[in-house]
């Protein structure tokens, strides 16, 4: 008998004594209030470009409130929300985070974010110092507020400027390219110019290959495909298309809606004319890699990669608008905003910052760096100016506006369901294993009972 | 597996062949084409890793404009020093022609990751050895019953026992200390209890019987005589316990977030898109990459051989 | 506890019965062996209890319930998870891409291993060989899925770029539904067939040398000697190797997860043809926050592995060897 007892007690003691020097080893330090009432909060983001700028305007902050210290963290967008999702249970969640409008509608019902209403009518803060529309976009049908929109993004068409010269094709061409979903207008002849097939015949002239395209005219962004952010929302949007009944909040979705079915398949027959990559080629790494390879002429992506695109070698890069449909020239209209954790500990200083980053203090440093348009007009135009000092021409971006020609981006319930149905609808109608009519119809049906049956 | 069972005694066996035929010149054109069998395995074993290290001497705007040539244009090892975290402003910018590049603290993730696998090898080892020592020589009720029931939780997807386990971690204060990260796999894991039981069970019974009549406790049978028995297994099974450690992600990434206590696999993740539609820091991430499989690959030419050569699994009967 | 067990050995159906040729040892010593058995399972039994037995159970209940993972708490539904689930496309989808990528996948992985330690059997002893066929191993499935992708891309990828200079197409690989798994399975083979020829390799030397000579003096090939010995006195080592990578490979997730969708984009494309199950559990846990959908899929997984575990089991007999 003895032998077992002391054996166990041995055993008990050595693990119960690693435990503790391991425990102790690895001690995470949590606690963010010192002793002297200074208080540190976490702010996440997920661009690592962005990180120093905010940096700046952290510094800033601090100057401003000496009790309060912003702690920046990036995790990368893979795995952002899952790592939040954890947070939130572990309560080790950010007390301050960047949010984005496809997300925040659930983090809202779950109530895991803080409405800011109250403390911004008791601050007066005011949600009409920002571009028009953004503001709204935060709010819930209830009226509740999760967020001040901090940037804002359009989207543009990046073009090559070496192949448009070899092709003989001006940038005012470009930018007065006309497009309509039957005949693709004079931007699918521009783009049929620049495509060049592996015996370098272009795309307009006869004998041309489409199986065999070295050089393709329009790029194609095979992520995000259920809004189409960088696709077809602003080509559909120019023949008068609108995707929800309503917006923000809508309760209806309208992919059946026979417009977007025509531009859904005019982006079919361009794959098919061979001016716009297969889908199977382009999904691997994606409309940026393909662009910066060399294998694309234009792009169409938003402004969020404008450094991206400036900082290529040997590559000369000009933005152009989108081209003008029936209605014009449209573009999405998408923006961030940071949205306080209800678990946090120190929600009053959470409030001074998310108040500071929509304040222009705060927005006129991000312009300053240009990584992104700020939501707040005048900061806006510091990134403007930033860019044409060195020499790049972001006008495309503004443009729409200028116009009031952006459509917000959409906000529903139930955004991720949504997007597991869509996306490879998408990707069926773009390999050509569906027509566009019919993915669409069967897709609105299974969406819209998603949404009615919630 | 085919139901035929040819006899196998070596008296069978010749009696089986009743041929005097000895021609050697058929044996070696078949070593021929096996060693051709062997060097194109070899090739495609190690050509991704050729690969990663052409990718990681070369500048990011180099890759992205897509020059293929064996040997990188302008080979550069900027990116080893800004995976180590040891390059200047001026030389990120250069290589990643971006404003800032990605930085990990290297040297803070490889000892993180040291501490943990060793903690999890020395704790799984230890335990599982025991609890296999019992399965294979001690008689008890319900054995083999609690045996199966181990090997069940080899079914247990893990995203299953995630959650659950997360919540326990934190509710134990464990989150982000190294003993939290350790902990799923610190007591038990079903391959090593099966493993190390494989091979207890193969092992002569009467020197133990021996031990156990001339009055010697269970325990010291264990520590004296059959562990000495057994360094090959569990040199080996401590090895592949820490490869397997070292690579682990999903749990570290969830319970060990904090940037004092992330391994490895999870720091590497900086190295990843930063936003939808941006491309990877290839260089760096492969750099980074290769710096991390550095230690696995000391640790596994240094105890190798060992494990290798000599892994009796007789046990298996 | 007064133990009536008999003094042999309980059989079940349990791998390796033992030969028992022991001395007979008197009723009373069977005592201390539970004792003892206490002493050597508790920190196992422990680590079983708390982080398998329990999250297992915790799980079940889950899946009978609508826990949501952002607010952390749900109510019972009762069966209705697990009605939605057979009625769900995405789930038989999901199955159905599981099991190709696992017959695609083990089929071909255990071929490569089995010859691959064959060969380092028979042809060469060299430590160096061993240890280079196990380096794709040494790296994390994660970053190894990004190095590929790396790789594979159609338009920036080292492969395509040498499958055009012999004059082959550039293939999609990833980006192509037909052949996204299959790429996925070739990725894993890569990774793993080091490994399994290792543990195969250990397996081939329990069988004694001297049946190889006297079968070459006999003047049988090598083919022979492997049909007529190598393989039947491996089997068990085999019936091992092949429950576990299985059992492994229905549970594919790192590579999935990186590699499919693109970068940034959705995992388990394109148009679903790489979704596997895994992987749907995981969206529907951490995506759409339905943990308690999620559990019920998680369950559907563990029951599938274990039908799939006692079928081999059962196939291959493992619990015996023709080992004289």
């Amino acid at each position: 008998m003895t032998p077992h007892k002391r054996t166990l007690t041995r055993l008990a003691t050595a693990i119960i004594l690693a435990a503790t020097i391991a425990g102790l080893a690895g001690c995470g330090s949590s606690d963010s209030a010192a002793s002297n009432g200074d208080v540190t909060i976490t702010y996440a983001n997920w661009d690592p470009n962005q990180a120093p700028v905010y940096q700046k305007c952290a510094d800033l902050f601090h100057q401003l409130n000496p009790t309060i210290t912003v702690k920046l963290q990036t995790t990368d967008w893979n795995d952002y929300w899952s790592e939040l999702a954890t947070g939130f249970i572990a309560d080790t969640a950010p007390d301050v985070f960047t949010d984005h409008l496809s997300e925040y509608p659930q983090l809202a019902n779950s109530d895991v974010i803080e409405p800011l209403n109250r403390l911004a009518a008791r601050d007066g803060v005011s949600a009409n110092r920002y571009f028009p529309g953004l503001a709204e976009l935060w709010q819930t049908p209830n009226g509740n507020r999760y967020g001040f929109p901090k940037d804002w993004d359009t989207i543009a068409i990046v073009s090559n400027q070496g192949m448009l010269e070899k092709a003989g094709i001006t940038k005012q061409q470009l930018d007065h390219a006309t497009w309509n979903p039957q005949t693709g207008g004079t931007f699918e002849q521009i783009a049929a110019r620049l495509s060049i097939d592996d015996k370098g015949r272009r795309g307009d002239q006869p004998g041309f290959d489409p199986s065999h395209v070295a050089v393709y005219g329009l790029g194609l962004d095979p992520g995000g495909l259920t809004y189409g952010q960088t696709t077809w929302s602003g080509f559909a949007a120019s023949t008068g298309f609108q995707l929800l009944n309503k917006n923000p909040w809508g309760t209806h979705y309208k992919y059946s809606d026979p417009r977007l079915a025509a531009t859904m398949a005019w982006w079919r027959h361009m794959i098919v004319k061979g001016y716009m990559p297969p889908l199977v080629q382009a999904s691997t790494l994606g409309q940026t890699a393909m662009f910066l390879g060399g294998k694309v002429a234009l792009a169409i992506d938003g402004d969020w990669q404008i450094s991206t695109y400036t900082a290529a070698k040997n590559i000369k890069v000009a933005f152009t608008p989108l081209p003008a449909g029936p209605k014009g020239s449209w573009s999405m209209f998408n923006g961030l905003a940071d949205s306080i954790w209800v678990g946090s500990k120190h929600q009053a200083q959470d409030w001074q910052w998310v108040k500071f980053l929509a304040s222009p203090q705060c927005q006129n440093i991000v312009g300053a760096s240009a990584v992104v348009f700020p939501a707040i007009p005048e900061a806006a135009n510091r990134s403007v100016a930033v860019h044409e000092k060195q020499g790049v021409d972001v006008s495309a971006f503004t443009s729409y506006v200028k116009a009031k020609h952006t459509m917000l981006y959409p906000i529903t319930l139930d955004a991720p369901q949504i997007n597991l149905l869509v996306q490879p609808t998408m990707e069926e109608i773009l390999l050509g294993e569906v027509s566009a009519q019919q993915g669409l119809k069967t897709v609105n049906r299974q969406v819209n009972d998603i949404l009615k049956y919630r | 597996m085919s139901d035929t069972l040819t006899p196998t005694s070596p008296a069978a066996v010749s009696s089986a062949l009743r041929s005097r035929a000895r021609p050697k010149r058929r044996i070696n054109w078949g070593r021929v084409a096996a060693w051709a069998v062997m060097g194109v395995l070899l090739v495609i074993t190690l050509f991704p890793f050729f690969w990663m290290i052409r990718t990681a001497l070369s500048s990011n705007p180099d890759l992205v404009a897509g020059k293929q040539s064996l040997v990188p244009p302008g080979a550069t090892i900027v990116n080893f020093k800004r995976a180590l975290g040891v390059a200047t402003q001026h030389e990120i910018t250069a290589a990643t022609g971006a404003q800032t590049g990605t930085t990990i603290n290297f040297f803070s993730a490889l000892k993180n990751s040291v501490i943990v696998c060793t903690l999890i090898t020395v704790g799984q080892v230890l335990f599982c050895s025991m609890a296999a020592y019992a399965f294979a020589r001690l008689r008890f009720r319900g054995r083999d019953k609690l045996f199966f029931l181990f090997l069940m939780a080899m079914m247990i997807p893990p995203v299953f026992t995630l959650i659950p386990n997360f919540v326990l971690v934190k509710n134990l204060g464990l989150l982000n200390t190294y003993l939290g990260i350790a902990a799923p796999f610190l007591l038990m894991t079903p391959f090593a209890v099966f493993f190390m039981r494989q091979f207890f069970l193969g092992i002569s019974k009467e020197v133990e019987e021996a031990a156990v009549l001339d009055g010697a406790s269970r325990w010291r049978i264990f520590r004296q005589l059959i562990i000495p028995m057994s360094i090959a297994p569990l040199t080996t099974l401590a090895v592949l316990t820490y490869i397997t450690a070292w690579n682990e992600y999903m749990w570290p990434l969830v319970a060990g977030s904090a940037p004092n206590v992330q391994v490895l696999t999870v720091a590497l993740n900086a190295f990843k898109s930063s936003t939808p539609t941006a491309i990877p820091d290839w260089s760096g991430l492969m750099a980074a990459t290769f710096l991390a499989a550095i230690p696995i690959i000391v640790l596994f030419i240094a105890l190798g051989r060992r494990m290798v050569d000599s892994i009796g699994f007789s046990g298996i009967k | 506890m007064a133990s009536t067990a008999p003094i042999r050995p309980a059989a079940e159906a349990v791998p390796a019965p033992v030969r028992v040729r022991r001395p007979r040892v008197p009723r009373a010593r069977l005592r201390p062996d539970t004792r003892w058995a206490i002493v050597f399972l508790l920190p196992s039994f422990i680590g079983f209890l708390i982080f398998f037995f329990y999250p297992t159970l915790r799980g079940l209940y889950l899946s009978f319930t609508n826990f949501d993972l952002l607010r952390n708490s749900g109510h019972w539904i009762g069966l209705r998870n697990y009605q939605e689930m057979f009625s769900d496309a995405l789930f038989w989808n999901a199955l159905k891409v599981t099991v190709k990528y696992v017959i695609i996948n083990i089929g071909i992985q255990t071929v490569l291993a089995l010859g691959i330690a064959v060969l380092m059997h028979r042809l060469t002893k060299s430590v160096i060989v061993r240890g280079i066929l196990v380096l794709p191993w040494l790296i994390p499935n994660v970053v190894l899925a990004l190095l590929w992708m790396w790789m594979l891309d159609p338009n920036l990828g080292i492969i395509n770029h040498y499958l055009n200079l012999v004059g082959i197409p550039s293939q999609g690989f990833l980006g192509s539904p037909g052949q996204v798994i299959p790429t996925i399975a070739g990725i894993n083979i890569w990774r793993n067939m080091g490994y399994t020829a290792l543990l195969l390799f250990a397996g081939l030397m329990t069988i004694p040398a001297g049946l190889y000579e006297a079968a070459a003096i006999d003047g049988a090939g090598e083919w022979r000697m492997f049909r007529t010995i190598t393989l039947p006195l491996l089997r068990p080592v085999l019936a091992l190797v092949l429950v576990v990578t299985v059992i492994g490979s229905f549970q594919v997730f790192d590579t999935v997860n990186v590699a499919t969708g693109g970068l940034g984009g959705q995992p388990g494309g394109p148009a679903n043809a790489s979704r596997v199950l895994y992987e749907y559990i995981f969206q529907q846990a951490f995506q759409f926050y339905n943990l308690g959908y999620a559990a019920a899929l998680s369950v559907a997984l563990i029951v599938l592995l274990s039908v799939v575990a006692l079928i081999q089991l059962r196939l291959l007999r493992a619990s015996e060897s023709d080992l004289a």
